[in-house]
């Protein structure tokens, strides 16, 4: 099933976001299991741009989804906000303890781990990002 | 999220159900914090009946576990599976935190 959403780019509509990529993974018959993997990458690349992308202003969000030969979900997620390539982030930290582990970098790290192929763009002043995960 | 508490012994049990994301995050993070607030200061978080959980759930996690250590308190989390469990070993916040399988378990360790 191949589809797109475009949505403001606001927490209250992360919901209906998650909810069409799980649709689509599951008429591409991904398991329960991966599903919630590909629903937490992609919960945590709208969360970056909710809380990031326009700086406080308003702007949308748009993702698409469909598959590749290799039936692999492939993600888009694009957004007219200022240029963010998440994969020049730093990793965090991840051998301190409690009271020295810093909570930030934590949402990219998590996509970085949990998806098997990431491509970024910066295309007609848009963040073009690619999230690609096989079953 | 469903989110309930009880007392067990002298430790505090948070039943977390369901999703922990970034709307419910901030929930359970308030949660816990009131009950340190009304003096509370032994968790024990059980997490056998949630699903999900994304790093909002995860810096909760650790401002509540770095409140406790302020206070000479102590969170330890029980029941972590499936896709909960992936992002703990992903993140490396399975070796921060000390994990049983049960609330049981946890009780008798702590």
């Amino acid at each position: 099933m191949d589809g797109n959403i475009k949505l403001q780019a606001k927490i209250e509509n992360l919901d209906s976001v998650i909810q069409f990529i799980r649709s689509c993974a599951s008429d591409e018959g991904f398991s329960k299991k991966r599903i919630l993997n590909i629903e937490l990458v992609v919960e945590e690349a709208l969360a970056n741009i909710c809380h990031h992308a326009y700086a406080g202003a308003i702007g949308d969000m748009e993702i698409t989804c469909r598959t590749d030969s290799y039936r692999r979900l492939v993600i888009n997620i694009v957004d007219a906000g200022r240029p963010f390539n998440m994969l020049s982030v730093a990793e965090p930290d991840l051998t301190t303890d409690i009271s020295r582990r810093q909570p930030g970098g934590l949402g990219v790290m998590l996509i970085r781990r949990m998806a098997d192929d990431i491509h970024y763009l910066r295309r007609d002043d848009k963040n073009i990002l690619t999230l690609v995960i096989a079953k | 999220m469903g989110i309930r508490n009880y007392k067990e012994r002298d430790a505090t049990i948070v039943v977390v159900t369901g999703r922990m994301g970034e709307v419910s995050a901030p929930e359970f993070e308030e949660k816990v914090f009131q009950l340190i607030k009304e003096g509370d200061t032994k968790f024990v978080v059980d997490l056998a009946g949630l699903e999900y959980i994304s790093s909002a759930g995860l810096r909760s996690l650790l401002a509540i576990a770095k409140h406790l250590k302020e206070k000479n308190g102590q969170i330890v989390l029980s029941g972590l599976t499936g896709a909960v469990q992936d992002v703990f070993r992903v993140s490396q916040f399975i070796s921060i935190f000390t994990v049983f399988e049960s609330v049981e378990d946890a009780l008798e360790e702590i």
